[in-house]
C-alpha cells in the first residue's frame, strides 16, 4: 500500500507539472485604434445642460449620444483598401458607456500609408437585420418591425425650450424610415421603407503604418453640425419625435456630411 | 401469493391510470397521485398484509439477459441502491460511482460524465438497445432523464471503449437496465410501492408497480408521480431548481413456445415547470413516449445458444421557455424591453438489432447487426417588446433550431471471448455507417471560407478492442485491454443552430462537415480478492481523441449570438488531439463484527493539444491566442469517498457513515475561461431497516454539517459567474413495500 501512494502521489505531481502555453497569433502589420469624443462648437460635449444654441435659435441640452458605425476601410497611398471586419465589422459608441468610446480593432493594418478613412454611418441593408442583438447596449438600439426593423443608426437625445419657454424632450432618432400613403402615419399606411445609412469618407494626415505599430485615430462627432448644414434643423419646426418621419430623416442625413472630423493621428 | 377478492377491487383504482387518455391531463394526474394513490397503496397494503409473510412459493425464472461485456472496466449500480437513493435521478445516482461525475444545470436531470468523457461521447441506453434522442439542445433532458428511475433494475457502466453490442461507444457506456416482467408457475400478483419524502428541496416521489401473471403470459404495469419544489444551498439561499415528472408504464411478457420469449413494453414520461437557474429557458413540458419489442430464443445444444430481436421507438416533445425569468414580463435594466423566448423541439429515434449468441468449447462470440434512425425538428421564436415614446411595438422571429435533421447508424457487431484455465481473451469490433441530413437553409460563408452550407454528410466508422485478463495466483487478476471507439458527430453537433449548448454561455453552431471523433484508449486493471484482506481493484487508463470535438469562436463579422446574454458564437470543429488520463481505485474491507468499510478514489486529467481563444481589452475583442496544452474543461478532480457501514439486528439494520472529499480543481480550461473551484468535505449519514421481506425503509441525512459547495462540474447560473450550488443539510424517508 505504501508503494501505491507513493506511485499515486508521483503521478499526481507529473500530471501538475504541465502548464498550458500561451501562444500569441501575429500577423504582419499594425493595429489602429478608433477613438471618438463628441464636440458642440467646438467644445468637449457637456451633457445635460441647457445652454447650446443651435443655428435656427433653439436653445438645447444633449442626453444621449448612441450610434453604430460599420463597415469601417482605410486606404492607402496605392489605392488599396484595408477592411475592418476579422471580428466585427460594427462598433456601437455610447458616450455614457466610455468602454465604447475607444474601438480597438481587431483586425492587423498591412504596414503602408493611409490617406483615408471611410465608414459606413449607421448600418447597410445587409447588416441591419432585427434581433442581430441580442444584448445590451446595442440591443436597446431596437428599431420596430413595423417601422422597418433592424436597429437605430443614432440616438440623440435630448431637450429644448419651444416657443412657450416650456423644455421638451426630444429624440433625434435616425433609422429606416417609412413611406406612407397619403399624409397619415399610420403604421397600416406602410407602403414601403427607406434606409438612412450614409457613407463618411475623411482624409487621414499621411498615418504611416508599421509593423507591430499602434495606430490611434480621434475622430469627433461635431453634433451641433446635425442642426446646419446644408439644412437648418428647427425643432420647433420638426417637433421631438422623427421616427415616423422620412423627411425629417432625409434632413437629418443630409446633415451627416460634415458631422465627423479627423482630430488627430498618433 | 395469490389474487385476493380485495386485492382486485383494490387494483382497480390503479388501473384506472392505465386507461386514462394517451395525453394525460397533467393536474388529473396530479391529484390521482397526491389524493387517489395514498388510498388505494393504503388498501392494498392491508389486502396483501396479511398474506405478507407468506410469501414462499414464487419462483422468477430469469428473462433472457441478451447483452454481456466481457470488459472487467465495469460498474454496476444495483437496484438497492436505486431504491435507497435520496433523489430520484439517474444521473445523481450515477455520480456516487468512481469514475463519474455529472453535469447540474437545475434541480433534476444530471447529465453523466465518465472520465471526462461527456454528450454523445458516452453511449446511454436502456434494456436491450433503446436509444432516446433528447428534445433539449441545452441537453436539459439528456437520456438519463427519459426513465423513470424505479421502473430501472440496475445500472451497468462500461468506461472506455470496450463494448459495441448496443451501439457505437467512444469513451463509455452506460446501460439502464429496465424492469421486465417475468413468468410464474401458476397465476400470482405482485406489488411494490414506493414512497420517497425529502426535506431539501422539499418533495415526494410515489411509485407504484404491480406485476404478475403465469408461466406463458407475465405482466407488469407502473406509474409514479414525483414533485420537488426549490432547494436550498449551505448559506440558505434559496435555488430555483423546482420540478414536476410524472410517468406510466406496461410491460408484458409472453412465452409462446418453450425458449421463446416476447417483451413488449411502453413506457411514458412526462415533465412540467422544470426550472434550470444555469440555463437561459426552463422546461416547461417534456413528454416521452418509448415502445420496445423484444423477442428472445434460447437453444439447447449446439453452437447458436440464443437468438435476440428488439425494436424500439422513442418520441420527445419538448418545449422550453423563460416565462420564470424576470425579462419575460418586466423590464431588467439594462434591457430596455421585455424579451421572451420560446423553443418547441420534435426527437424521435427509432431502432432494432439482431444477436446471435454462439458457444463452443471455451469460445464464446456474440454477433449481430443494428440500426438506428434518428430525427429532430424544431424552433424558437423571440419576442422583444419595447415602449417607444409611449407605443407598445412588438418585433418577433422564428428560427428554427433543426429543421428535419435526420441521422442514419447502421452498424455490424462482433464480440469474440475465449476462456482458458488462468487466461482470459476478448476481442471485439464493429462497424458503422452513418449519414446525416438536415433541411437547413442557412448559408454561412465569408471571404470564400464556408461555415455553414451542404448538411449531408456520411461516415464509415470502425471500431475494435481486445483484451486480456490472467490469474496471477489464487487471489489477483490482472487485465489489460486497448480499444479504438469511433463515434460521428450528433445531430446537435452537426446541425443545431444557436443556442447555449456547451459549458461556456456561447451561442453553438453546429458543423455538417465535422468528422468523427477517435478514441484509442488503453486500460490496466488490477483486482485483488482476498477473504482475509477485502477487495482491491486498482484501474488506470491512458486515453488519446483524435479529432477532438469542440466549440471554436466565429468572429462577429461571420454571426453574431441569438440568445439573450451570449458573448458570442462558437462552431463546433475537430480541433486536433485530447488526452484523458487517470485512475480509479477501489478497496471494500472484510466485515469485522458488523462493520466494513468501502474506499474509491478517483481522478481525471485532461488536456486539449491545441486551442483558440480571444482576448480582451474594455470588453472588446482584440486578438487571439493560441494555447498548447490546454486543460480540458469539466473534468472533476480527485475524489476520495468512503463508507463506513455497521449491520446489526440480525442484519436487519445498517447503519452507514459517509464523506466525501473532494479537492480543488485548480487545472482549468483556459479557452473555455473556465474558473478554479475549491475543495470540499462532506459528510453523510443512512440508515437502513429491512424490516421484513415486505417492508423496507431507508432514511438518512445528506450534507449532514450543511456544507455551502457546489461541483466543479455544475454550470454558472446564468447572468452570473457563480457556480449552481449543490443543496444543504437533507433529511429523507423512504419506504418500499414489496409484496
Amino acid at each position: 500500500m505504501r508503494h501505491l501512494i507513493r506511485a499515486l502521489t508521483l503521478l499526481l505531481l507529473l500530471f501538475a507539472a504541465c502548464e498550458p502555453e500561451i501562444i500569441e497569433s501575429h500577423k504582419n502589420g499594425g493595429r489602429i485604434v478608433l477613438e471618438f469624443s463628441h464636440l458642440v462648437d467646438g467644445k468637449a460635449l457637456i451633457a445635460d445642460s441647457l445652454f447650446y444654441v443651435n443655428k435656427a435659435g433653439n436653445q438645447y441640452e444633449i442626453n444621449e449620444v448612441k450610434y453604430f458605425i460599420s463597415d469601417v476601410y482605410l486606404v492607402n497611398r496605392n489605392g488599396k483598401k484595408a477592411f475592418i471586419d476579422d471580428q466585427t465589422a460594427i462598433h456601437y459608441y455610447d458616450i455614457d458607456i466610455p468602454s465604447t468610446l475607444d474601438w480597438n480593432v481587431f483586425d492587423t493594418i498591412e504596414e503602408g500609408v493611409y490617406d483615408s478613412i471611410s465608414f459606413i454611418f449607421g448600418l447597410n441593408e445587409q447588416r441591419n437585420i432585427s434581433f442581430a442583438f441580442v444584448n445590451p447596449p446595442e440591443v436597446n438600439m431596437f428599431w420596430p418591425d413595423i417601422l422597418g426593423g433592424g436597429y437605430h443608426y443614432l440616438m440623440l437625445n435630448g431637450k429644448w425650450k419651444n416657443p412657450q419657454n416650456t423644455t421638451t424632450p426630444f429624440d433625434f432618432h435616425l433609422g429606416i424610415g417609412q413611406r406612407y400613403s397619403g399624409t397619415s402615419t399610420s403604421v397600416d399606411s406602410i407602403t414601403g421603407y427607406v434606409h438612412n445609412y450614409f457613407k463618411v469618407t475623411l482624409p487621414l494626415p499621411a498615418m504611416q503604418i508599421e509593423n507591430n505599430s499602434l495606430r490611434t485615430i480621434s475622430l469627433a462627432m461635431n453634433i451641433d453640425s446635425w442642426f446646419k448644414t446644408p439644412n437648418t434643423w428647427d425643432f420647433n419646426t420638426w417637433g421631438g419625435y422623427i421616427m415616423q418621419n422620412q423627411q425629417a430623416m432625409q434632413t437629418a442625413k443630409e446633415n451627416g456630411f460634415d458631422v465627423f472630423t479627423v482630430i488627430s493621428v498618433r | 401469493m395469490y389474487v385476493t377478492k380485495n386485492s382486485i377491487l383494490s387494483l382497480k383504482g390503479v388501473l384506472l391510470l392505465v386507461k386514462m387518455k394517451i395525453t394525460p391531463n397533467f393536474r388529473a394526474l396530479e391529484m390521482f397521485f397526491r389524493r387517489v394513490l395514498p388510498v388505494i397503496t393504503c388498501l392494498i397494503n392491508l389486502s396483501f398484509g396479511v398474506y405478507a409473510q407468506a410469501v414462499t412459493d414464487t419462483i422468477n425464472l430469469s428473462s433472457v439477459e441478451i447483452v454481456g461485456s466481457i470488459s472487467p472496466v465495469r460498474f454496476a449500480i444495483k437496484k438497492s441502491a436505486v431504491d435507497l437513493a435520496p433523489l430520484p435521478d439517474i444521473g445523481v445516482l450515477l455520480r456516487s460511482s468512481p469514475g463519474v461525475s455529472g453535469i447540474r444545470k437545475g434541480g433534476s436531470a444530471v447529465d453523466p460524465v465518465i472520465r471526462g468523457f461527456r454528450f454523445s461521447q458516452l453511449a446511454v441506453v436502456a434494456g436491450n438497445g433503446i436509444k432516446v434522442e433528447g428534445g433539449c439542445p441545452n441537453r436539459m433532458d439528456p437520456v438519463t432523464s427519459h426513465f423513470e428511475s424505479d421502473d430501472i433494475e440496475s445500472v451497468e457502466i462500461i468506461k472506455g471503449p470496450y463494448s459495441f453490442t448496443l451501439g457505437p461507444s467512444l469513451g463509455g457506456l452506460v446501460r439502464l437496465k429496465l424492469y421486465k416482467p417475468s413468468p410464474y408457475d401458476n397465476f400470482q400478483v405482485h406489488a411494490k410501492f414506493r414512497t420517497s419524502v425529502s426535506s431539501n428541496p422539499a418533495g415526494y416521489n410515489q411509485y407504484v408497480r404491480i406485476n404478475g401473471g403465469s408461466q406463458r403470459v407475465y405482466f407488469g404495469i407502473s406509474g409514479s408521480y414525483k414533485s420537488f419544489g426549490d432547494y436550498r444551498d449551505g448559506n440558505g439561499t434559496r435555488v430555483s431548481a423546482a420540478f414536476s415528472k410524472f410517468n406510466y408504464g406496461a410491460a408484458l411478457g409472453f412465452i409462446p413456445r418453450e425458449n421463446h420469449e416476447v417483451i413488449l413494453s411502453l413506457y411514458r414520461n412526462y415533465g412540467r415547470d422544470i426550472r434550470y437557474p444555469a440555463l437561459p429557458m426552463d422546461e416547461i413540458v417534456d413528454n416521452t413516449t418509448i415502445v420496445s419489442a423484444d423477442y428472445h430464443v434460447k437453444f439447447m445444444g449446439g453452437i447458436i445458444r440464443k437468438l435476440d430481436v428488439s425494436f424500439y421507438n422513442s418520441d420527445v416533445y419538448h418545449e422550453m421557455d423563460n416565462r420564470f425569468r424576470p425579462a419575460y414580463s418586466q423590464v431588467v435594466a439594462p434591457y430596455k424591453g421585455l424579451m421572451q423566448a420560446v423553443a418547441k423541439v420534435d426527437a424521435a429515434n427509432t431502432g432494432g438489432r439482431f444477436e446471435a449468441h454462439l458457444v463452443t468449447g471455451n469460445h464464446e462470440l456474440r454477433a449481430g447487426a443494428d440500426l438506428e434512425a434518428a430525427g429532430k425538428s424544431g424552433g424558437r421564436v423571440t419576442t422583444m417588446i419595447m415602449n417607444m415614446n409611449g407605443i407598445e411595438t412588438t418585433s418577433v422571429k422564428n428560427t428554427n433550431l433543426w429543421k428535419n435533421a435526420r441521422l442514419l447508424n447502421s452498424g455490424l457487431f462482433g464480440e469474440y471471448s475465449l476462456q482458458l484455465k488462468k487466461l482470459k481473451f476478448v476481442a471485439s469490433a464493429r462497424l458503422d455507417y452513418n449519414v446525416a441530413s438536415s433541411r437547413d437553409t442557412l448559408r454561412l460563408l465569408k471571404n470564400e471560407q464556408v461555415y455553414f452550407d451542404e448538411t449531408r454528410s456520411d461516415y464509415v466508422n470502425f471500431s475494435a478492442n481486445a483484451g486480456i485478463s490472467k490469474q496471477i495466483g489464487q487471489n489477483i487478476t490482472l487485465s489489460i485491454f486497448a480499444g479504438r471507439g469511433m463515434r460521428s458527430p450528433d445531430l446537435t453537433e452537426r446541425f443545431i443552430k444557436y443556442l447555449v449548448v456547451g459549458y461556456d454561455n456561447y451561442d453553438y453552431l453546429g458543423n455538417p462537415k465535422l468528422l468523427p471523433e477517435k478514441n484509442y484508449q488503453t486500460d490496466v486493471i488490477l483486482n485483488v480478492n482476498t477473504i482475509k484482506a477485502g477487495k482491491l481493484t486498482l484501474s488506470g487508463y491512458y486515453s488519446m481523441v483524435q479529432d477532438f470535438i469542440s466549440g471554436v469562436i466565429l468572429p462577429a463579422s461571420v454571426t453574431t449570438p441569438k440568445t439573450m446574454g451570449a458573448p458570442g458564437v462558437k462552431q463546433f470543429m475537430n480541433t486536433g488531439n485530447a488526452w484523458f488520463t487517470g485512475f480509479e481505485a477501489t478497496y471494500l474491507t472484510p466485515e469485522y463484527k458488523g462493520f466494513n468499510a468501502d474506499i474509491a478514489a478517483s481522478f481525471t486529467y485532461g488536456i486539449h493539444e491545441k486551442t483558440i481563444r480571444n482576448y480582451f481589452e474594455n470588453g472588446q475583442v482584440i486578438g487571439t491566442q493560441q494555447i498548447r496544452d490546454d486543460a480540458m474543461q469539466e473534468i472533476a478532480p480527485f475524489e476520495v469517498r468512503t463508507v463506513l457501514n455497521y449491520t446489526f439486528y440480525h442484519r436487519k439494520m445498517q447503519a452507514s457513515f459517509s464523506s466525501r472529499f473532494v479537492a480543488a480543481q485548480r487545472h482549468v480550461s483556459l479557452s473555455y475561461y473556465e474558473s478554479a473551484t475549491p475543495g470540499f468535505v462532506l459528510i453523510n449519514l443512512a440508515y437502513d431497516y429491512k424490516f421484513n421481506k415486505t417492508v423496507h425503509m431507508a432514511a438518512g441525512i445528506q450534507n449532514l454539517l450543511n456544507k455551502p459547495y457546489y461541483e466543479h462540474l455544475n454550470r454558472r447560473i446564468v447572468g452570473t459567474t457563480d457556480k449552481l450550488p449543490e443543496p444543504g443539510r437533507n433529511f429523507y424517508l423512504n419506504l418500499i413495500i414489496v409484496i
